[in-house]
């Protein structure tokens, strides 16, 4: 593929969302666009020509454009599954969460009237039964998603998107280093402790922060 | 000329539908095939090519598949349905009617 022809496809496609469709028809384009390109070169027209020639063939790319972005219903509806998703999967970690409980809780009540195993045997139970309701809602959830809606670009990206070039280099790298120290953070903390039960926290309180570092980053980028 | 590249803007989806009755083909392909045809006095522009595309494929009068090409960019060809037959049969019947009308129209006044 030439460089150039590569290069104003790119250029055409630089605010369309990644869909499939706008995926399948940029490959489309570049691919037919490339031989056209080819074509005149073999009819021994120089490249800069030939680059002309075969862009000025595309005719009205914004009504092209229009039909693989996507409309008002459509972010409305993938928005609807975000949202459903999100808290099927906020409703499935809470279930894995209790399962433990429970297991934890019913071992201790085993304990203490003396039937070990029956408080085991129960709170594995019904940990699994709550890992079971987690894990079909989970899945549920992800499998009756249509694809299109999947392909839309998830919200961390369009948070992203609203920020410039530079700021979202510097954020992307802040990020990455951020979860290392948290998760070398809760590592630690938990393997001193032994409080496993509770050193979870970690992760809600570094998640809320992180959001904070994502807004100010996005407010940065409105001010300026 | 105004009137003639309304009449062809209205064939778009058959001319592309014609292309496809022999062979399976390509956006590029088809194109120049028309070209050739009409000995480069039409040409359809690419971004007509692909909404036409895009319109037929959902109506369901042609489906597309990805070529397998070695060498180079991937291909997308389209193939005509037996929908796409029909319609196909109906415009250029239509087309057939119109022509026929049209020309009793405007020879009978000379």
């Amino acid at each position: 593929m030439n460089s150039k022809i590569k290069n104003y496809v790119d250029v055409v496609f630089k605010d369309v969302p990644r869909s499939k469709k706008a995926i399948e028809l940029k490959e489309e384009i570049a691919s037919n666009l490339n031989e056209r390109f080819e074509d005149y070169l073999k009819e021994g027209k120089s490249e800069t020509e030939s680059y002309g020639l075969a862009v000025a063939n595309m005719g009205d790319i914004d009504e092209m454009i229009r039909e693989v972005m996507p409309n008002e219903d459509f972010v409305k509806e993938a928005n609807t599954y975000r949202r459903r998703n999100a808290r099927n999967t906020a409703i499935g970690v809470c279930l894995y969460i209790l399962g433990a409980a429970a297991l934890i809780l019913f071992s201790i009540i085993g304990e203490q009237v003396g039937m070990d195993d029956l408080g085991g045997a129960l709170g594995v139970i019904v940990l699994l039964v709550l890992a079971a309701i987690a894990t079909s809602l989970i899945v549920y959830s992800h499998m009756s998603t249509p694809k299109e809606y999947k392909d839309y670009e998830d919200s961390q990206e369009q948070e992203l998107k609203s920020m410039k070039p530079k700021d979202r280099k510097i954020f992307e790298a802040i990020s990455s280093i951020y979860w290392l120290i948290v998760t070398a953070v809760y590592l630690l903390i938990s393997f001193l402790t032994h409080a496993w039960g509770i050193t979870w926290i970690i992760w809600v309180i570094s998640g809320i922060m992180h959001q904070i570092i994502v807004v100010i980053f996005q407010l940065k980028g409105t001010n300026e | 000329m105004l009137v003639m590249s309304d009449i062809i803007r209205g064939y778009t989806d058959t001319f592309i539908l014609a292309q496809l009755l022999h062979h399976d083909s390509y956006g590029y392909e088809i194109n120049k095939a028309i070209n050739d045809m009409t000995n480069a006095r039409f040409e359809l522009k690419e971004a007509t090519l692909y909404t036409t595309f895009r319109r037929l494929e959902h109506g369901g009068y042609i489906i597309s598949y990805w070529g397998d090409e070695n060498t180079g960019a991937r291909r997308r060809y389209y193939a005509i349905t037996e929908l796409g037959k029909q319609l196909y049969y109906e415009n250029l019947n239509d087309w057939k009617d119109a022509k026929s009308m049209i020309d009793k129209i405007l020879e009978d006044r000379q």
